[in-house]
């Protein structure tokens, strides 16, 4: 096998290929995993419980030794020392040292980190200033509540001024506005050109930073790319219909034949179209003219990142890792 | 940095530990308690003059005076190198690594640029120098009231402190084994305490059959046993090195003793046999080469410091 060489000119801030993990207890956890996460993007994974996003993560941070995996990190292979002080992490259902202060730890992990001891007072008043945690500081983390350790956890993994943030469920027991915090503060950090890699449960959320985005599901990737494609494709169309609603009534009532035949629904003000084709909406809103009816607005349904991820999964439930049958 | 980030740590969390602060206060205890004696000529006053006896064996103003002291200086040491000290201080290291190793806190930092073998072996030094703190001050502090109160300063007392480490670390090399193995604080205290047992009648067994004369007839267990003995930790020695340093009692005394007439007449019987044994075996330990009793034994513990580094880099945490 010949291994392929990469340099720092990759153009991916994460390049993993081919990953394989299989846990002692026979648990597929990784199948052959291949994730792309360009340079300066937001990038999200998707999957229910026990589809191996965390086992991916914990490789890229050296946590789980893969069975194989090729690719790069930061240009690097995977686990390289140097580029490791480059990654902020935060691991999932992380717990710190109950006997630390908050800031007493942040000055640890950035040591770790070899921020130099100057920077990393300086480092550790700025984040945790951003986070919100300022005045808990001098806190024993045992004290702190869950969202609370959420917040010191993401100041954990900004200490060393990193190039990639990969973050696991960080918005995990952080209250909504806490949730809104974090995300401005996401956006923030890619506008000045990190690269962040995201697992979360909160699709909304993952809508509403990321550019791109992998669905995993029992150990593979079922669906990548950017958040637009996925959610480009148009399910039917909307039209809105205005003008007097008793008027209306009477109108498609007398052409409720023909509109159950195009395949469109009635509810209240808006006629819904679930085919796809350009071609139907229109002959619709013909028809609608036709019928003395005031179209108000045509709006093509697209799907949600809700609907594209009910839609990968299929039926039936999906929580942990491949079974041998 | 990233060690003494670690070493730093490693206090903080010993300074949130119970058992950290028992030890201390132990080290208190036994100090003011030797404070509260005091050797005259003519008497030993307890607590100030609460109590008083005639002092026979322990007049700091002569030599054998000051050999009784002396006496008394090893004893002590016996309670830090012997098996409370030692005990306590596994106990109180103990949870060093399960603690790094719990889930959630470790991922943070396995991801750090650190190499596995590297963050095992400070965190390892970490905690060997916690211990060799509560050595510090237990030493420390019952060295000067030695010194000061019973006017008896003595110097390789202060050798307590690096055999006691020593002694420490031949256990918790494998209280280290275990705790990466298991990650429970709990199984590794135990099981260095089994372990600590299986050295001590590897080192019993080694000594009887090395010097005690009955044993001679079973000559063909002899090299294999006496062989065997020298792998594991020489715990037994530690505490004859500590008394021979310390100018206690000496290997000729003890064989001189063995040689007294008494011993070999008839009237002892059996009796007589097994005493002059058991001293042939002790001026026997007491004989001991230190410098190939503590290199085999840190040999040993590097190997098992080795295992259970190669265990804690392959793991999946
Ligand atoms: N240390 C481990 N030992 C054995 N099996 C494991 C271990 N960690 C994870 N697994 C298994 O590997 C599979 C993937 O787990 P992983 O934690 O990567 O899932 P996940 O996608 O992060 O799930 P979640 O959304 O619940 O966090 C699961 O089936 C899990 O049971
Ligand atoms: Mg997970």
């Amino acid at each position: 096998m010949t291994m392929l060489h990469t340099t720092e000119l990759t153009n991916w801030a994460v390049d993993l290929i081919d990953v394989h993990k299989t846990y002692r207890r026979k648990v597929k956890a990784l199948r052959g995993v291949h994730v792309q996460v360009g340079r300066g993007e937001v990038f999200g994974l998707l999957g229910p419980n026990g589809a191996g996003k965390s086992t991916l993560v914990k490789i890229m941070m050296t946590v789980v030794h893969p069975d194989r995996a090729l690719g790069t990190v930061l240009g690097r292979p995977i686990g390289h020392r140097g580029k490791l002080g480059r990654i902020g992490y935060l691991p999932e259902n992380h717990r710190y040292p109950g006997y630390l202060r908050g800031e007493q730890l942040l000055d640890f992990y950035g040591a770790l980190s070899k921020v130099p001891r100057v920077q990393r007072r300086k480092n550790a008043a700025y984040w945790l200033e951003r986070v919100g945690m300022k005045d808990w500081a001098g806190t024993r983390i045992r004290e702190y509540s869950k969202g609370m350790m959420q917040r010191l956890g993401l100041a954990q993994a900004l200490m060393n001024d990193p190039e990639l943030l990969v973050l696991d469920e960080p918005t995990d027991g952080v209250d909504p506005v806490g949730r809104r915090d974090i995300r401005l503060l996401l956006t923030e950090l890619k506008g000045q050109g990190k690269t962040i890699l995201l697992n979360s449960h909160l699709l909304s959320e993952i809508e509403l930073v990321c550019d791109r985005v992998a669905i995993m599901k029992e150990g593979l990737v079922a669906r990548q790319g950017p958040l637009r494609d996925l959610t480009e494709r148009v399910l039917g169309y909307r039209v809105r219909l205005g003008g007097e609603r008793a008027a209306n009534a009477a109108r498609i009532g007398s052409m409720s034949e023909k509109l159950a035949a195009m395949g469109a629904r009635i509810e209240d003000h808006v006629v819904q179209l679930a085919s796809q084709e350009i071609g139907r909406v229109n002959e619709l809103i013909d028809l609608l003219r036709a019928g003395g009816l005031l179209i108000e607005s045509v709006e093509p349904r697209r799907l949600s990142l809700e609907e594209v991820f009910v839609e990968v999964l299929g039926a039936g439930s999906h929580v942990g890792a491949a079974r041998p049958t | 940095m990233q060690f003494g980030a670690l070493l730093i740590d490693g206090f903080r969390e010993a300074l949130d530990r119970k058992i950290f602060w028992v030890l201390i206060g132990i080290a208190v205890v036994v100090a003011a308690a030797m404070f509260c004696v005091e050797f005259r000529s003519d008497q030993v006053i307890f607590l100030f003059g609460l109590h008083t006896t005639p002092n026979t064996n322990w007049d700091p103003a002569t030599e054998a005076g000051r050999k009784g002291i002396v006496d008394i200086g090893v004893s002590v040491m016996d309670l830090i190198l012997g098996w409370v000290g030692t005990t306590l201080m596994v106990i109180a290291a103990a949870g060093a690594f399960p603690a790094m190793m719990e889930k959630g806190a470790i991922e943070v930092v396995l991801g750090k640029p650190i190499g596995r073998a590297r963050l095992f072996f400070y965190k390892y030094l970490a905690s060997m120098t916690l211990v060799a703190l509560v050595s510090v001050v237990f030493v420390g502090l019952t060295f000067v009231v030695m010194g000061v109160r019973w006017k008896v300063w003595m110097w390789p007392y202060l050798l307590s402190v690096p055999l006691s480490l020593l002694m420490f670390s031949y256990i918790y090399c494998v209280t280290v084994l275990v705790a990466v193995k298991t990650k429970s604080a709990l199984a590794s205290v135990l099981l260095s305490l089994v372990a600590w047992f299986v050295f001590w009648i590897f080192g019993y067994l080694g000594a009887q059959f090395s010097a005690n004369p009955s044993l001679e007839r079973f000559e063909k267990w002899r090299a294999p046993i006496v062989a065997a003995s020298w792998v594991p930790p020489k715990t037994l020695h530690v505490t004859y090195f500590a008394q021979r340093w310390c100018g206690g009692s000496k290997a000729e005394d003890v064989l001189k003793m063995a040689d007294m007439p008494e011993f070999k007449s008839a009237d002892m019987g059996d009796a007589g046999n097994m005493v002059r044994d058991t001293l042939l075996v002790e001026a026997h330990l007491m004989r001991t080469d230190p410098v190939s009793s503590i290199a085999s034994s840190l040999i040993f513990e590097a190997a098992v410091l080795l295992l259970a580094a190669w265990s804690f880099r392959r793991q999946d945490f």
